[in-house]
């Protein structure tokens, strides 16, 4: 992997965020009615004709569609993403404002999710249908069925407010942390436990590994170094589109546990009718996204020999 | 025609030879599979999950003890009793009733969001599979630019700008959702039509829509009803997430997100009007992911390569 392959993957980048781009646009249109009289309610003036003609002008909504998209993009590009309707400050300030506290979230859920699949991944696969692999077959249904918003008031409910061990919601310190990242984490944990549970069985079946066995190769060995590798691999793919659902997790945890980060900004929007912020969040992580999925991408390139042969 | 398919009826040339494929190609193999599937008894205590949570949103109206909407602010956040056997809500509403009432919501709203999904991502998926050219790269751009996007933030954003209401949920779920089905589809599309007996079928003179609808679908219908059979826990767990944001149903729908959300307010007095509408979601969704399961052991096609190559 050089620099010249990664410049080549950035490069790559240029159509999907233009489409990406032209979509995020275009959600605006999703909204019922006219922005121009929601600009003018929104400044409490009443919207007679004379009015709604004036600010669709300023605001240039009676230029062609395509025009409209070309002068947004070039603001866009240009960390202009308009004022918020409702407190009238730069939208793209008040996205990088709230920004860490999210990503602060789904990191630690990333890590959180990780913690558990993988020990419970493995440990199901190598000693199957072990009380174990029973056990991490629970967890990862149970995982999978709670909803967050269930799962966030029951934390609470038991870790803050009966056993008072960790705050009940707000932004602090790695304390105030724990909850929403297990919240957000869970439901990934049990999807990647799957995973890797498939996946060390699938390379247990291989070959090489009978051949490991059968050169005398203690089963630590086996399962530690000539496994786990192949087996992680592919499940590290998947940490791209799980980061995804992590970001939309986030909406709803962020909400139970007054969690200052970009979804509860979006969310409050919504309410408010304040579109330029709701299309900015769409874009920032929208952009994340793609940028986590690239940096994945390279990252398994440069781990796994054989997908970097495939990609020269 | 091809010379040779004069002599045999497509419909037994077509049929496989060597090794039978993973579809459900013969009744013999729906009923392997039903019968593995009637052993495993975490696939059993799904089916019952989701078939007694469906009686009871059907028969909520005679189930009931209680109009879910009425209010009784002498009573409110009571206990359990007689009259309440739930215990009722911030507005004196009877929990239960409010419960059954919910799944009339909540089931076939993901329902119908599922069959629509399946609708839009099927034909996409097997037109854009089986005919290529301009079509599949129209239809694959479209597909690739929808999951540049993360998926549940695009829902999100999408059920924000239309307003809220049930309907528009499930309409963000539609367009983000249907893109997976389209995706997979073309996939299994484009390997199943290079297999011997569906070349068989086309040289035979079968039309297109024959080919796809009765030797290539058929191929692709296990692997579907088992991703369409998960995803009916994820799509109530997102339409469910949605109303608790306030999103999707509205009051005074008996809503089990939505409930959940009100019944958060007064969590210092009681958690009963949480508990009831989170387990009744989680219930639901846990009945569809092991249904789901069960039904992809059932017919796990690696298991059976696996089998036939040790016999």
């Amino acid at each position: 992997m050089t620099i010249y392959h990664v410049l080549k993957r950035l490069f790559h980048l240029v159509p999907v965020l233009l489409v990406v781009s032209a979509v995020t646009f275009g959600l605006i249109y999703l909204a019922p009615g006219d922005p121009a009289v929601m600009a003018l309610r929104a400044a409490g003036m009443e919207p007679d004709a004379e009015a709604v003609e004036q600010i669709r002008h300023d605001l240039g909504l009676d230029d062609p569609v395509l025009v409209q998209y070309f002068r947004w993009l070039w603001r866009t590009l240009h960390g202009d993403l308009g004022r918020s309707i409702r407190t009238g400050k730069e939208v793209s300030g008040e996205l990088l404002g709230r920004f860490p506290a999210t990503m602060a979230l789904a990191l630690a859920a990333l890590a959180i999710a990780m913690l558990l699949s993988f020990p419970l991944g493995v440990l199901a696969a190598v000693r199957k249908g072990s009380v174990m692999d029973h056990a991490s077959r629970v967890m990862s249904l149970a995982g999978a069925s709670i909803p967050g918003f269930f799962l966030g008031i029951l934390l609470i409910q038991i870790f803050a407010v009966k056993l008072k061990v960790l705050p009940v919601m707000g932004y602090g310190g790695w304390r105030h942390l724990v909850l929403p990242a297990i919240t957000l984490g869970l439901g990934m944990a049990a999807v990647y436990t799957r995973m890797l549970r498939a996946g060390v069985l699938e390379i247990l079946g291989e070959d090489f590994i009978r051949v490991a066995r059968a050169k005398g190769l203690s089963e630590a060995r086996v399962v530690g170094k000539h496994t786990i590798r192949n087996a992680i691999l592919p499940t590290m793919t998947l940490v791209g589109t799980g980061f995804g659902y992590l970001l939309g997790g986030a909406v709803i945890v962020e909400t139970i546990f007054v969690w200052p980060g970009v979804g509860k900004l979006a969310v409050d929007a919504i309410f408010n009718r304040d579109y330029p912020v709701v299309q900015g969040y769409a874009l920032l992580m929208t952009l994340v996204f793609v940028l986590v999925n690239m940096a994945v991408d390279i990252a398994y390139t440069v781990v796994d020999p054989r997908v970097r042969v495939a990609a020269e | 025609m091809h010379p040779k398919c004069l002599m045999v009826t497509e419909r037994e040339i077509s049929r496989p030879v060597g090794g039978e494929p993973p579809g459900w190609h013969s009744t013999g193999q729906l009923k392997r599979a039903s019968v593995s599937l009637a052993r495993d008894k975490a696939a059993c205590a799904g089916l019952v999950i989701v078939l007694i949570s469906v009686i009871a949103a059907v028969f909520a109206p005679y189930l009931a003890t209680n109009d879910p909407l009425a209010v009784d602010l002498d009573n409110k956040l009571s206990p359990p009793s007689k009259r309440y056997p739930l215990g009722t809500d911030h507005l004196g509403r009877c929990v239960l009733s409010r419960l059954l009432y919910g799944g009339r919501v909540t089931i076939p709203v993901a329902a119908a969001t599922l069959a629509v999904i399946l609708l839009i991502g099927l034909p996409l998926g097997a037109l854009s599979g089986y005919y290529g050219g301009w079509l599949d790269s129209v239809i694959m751009r479209v597909v690739d630019a929808m999951l540049a996007f993360p998926a549940l933030v695009l829902a999100l954003v999408i059920a924000g700008m239309l307003g809220p209401g049930l309907v528009n949920v499930a309409l963000a779920m539609v367009a983000v959702w249907w893109v997976e089905y389209a995706r997979l589809v073309r996939g299994m599309v484009l390997s199943v039509k290079e297999r011997g007996f569906v070349q068989a079928a086309v040289s035979c003179g079968a039309s297109d829509a024959r080919v796809i609808c009765r030797h290539i679908l058929p191929e692709v219908f296990p692997t579907v009803a088992v991703m369409a059979t998960l995803d009916m826990g994820k799509l109530l767990l997102a339409i469910s997430g949605l109303s608790f944001l306030g999103l999707g149903a509205q009051p005074p729908t008996p809503e089990w997100g939505a409930m959940l959300n009100e019944g958060r307010m007064y969590l210092q007095s009681t958690w009963r009007t949480v508990l009831a509408p989170g387990a009744a979601i989680m219930l639901v969704a846990l009945g569809f992911n092991l249904l789901g399961d069960g039904i992809r052991d059932a017919m796990d096609p690696r298991e059976k390569t696996r089998f036939t190559s040790m016999g």
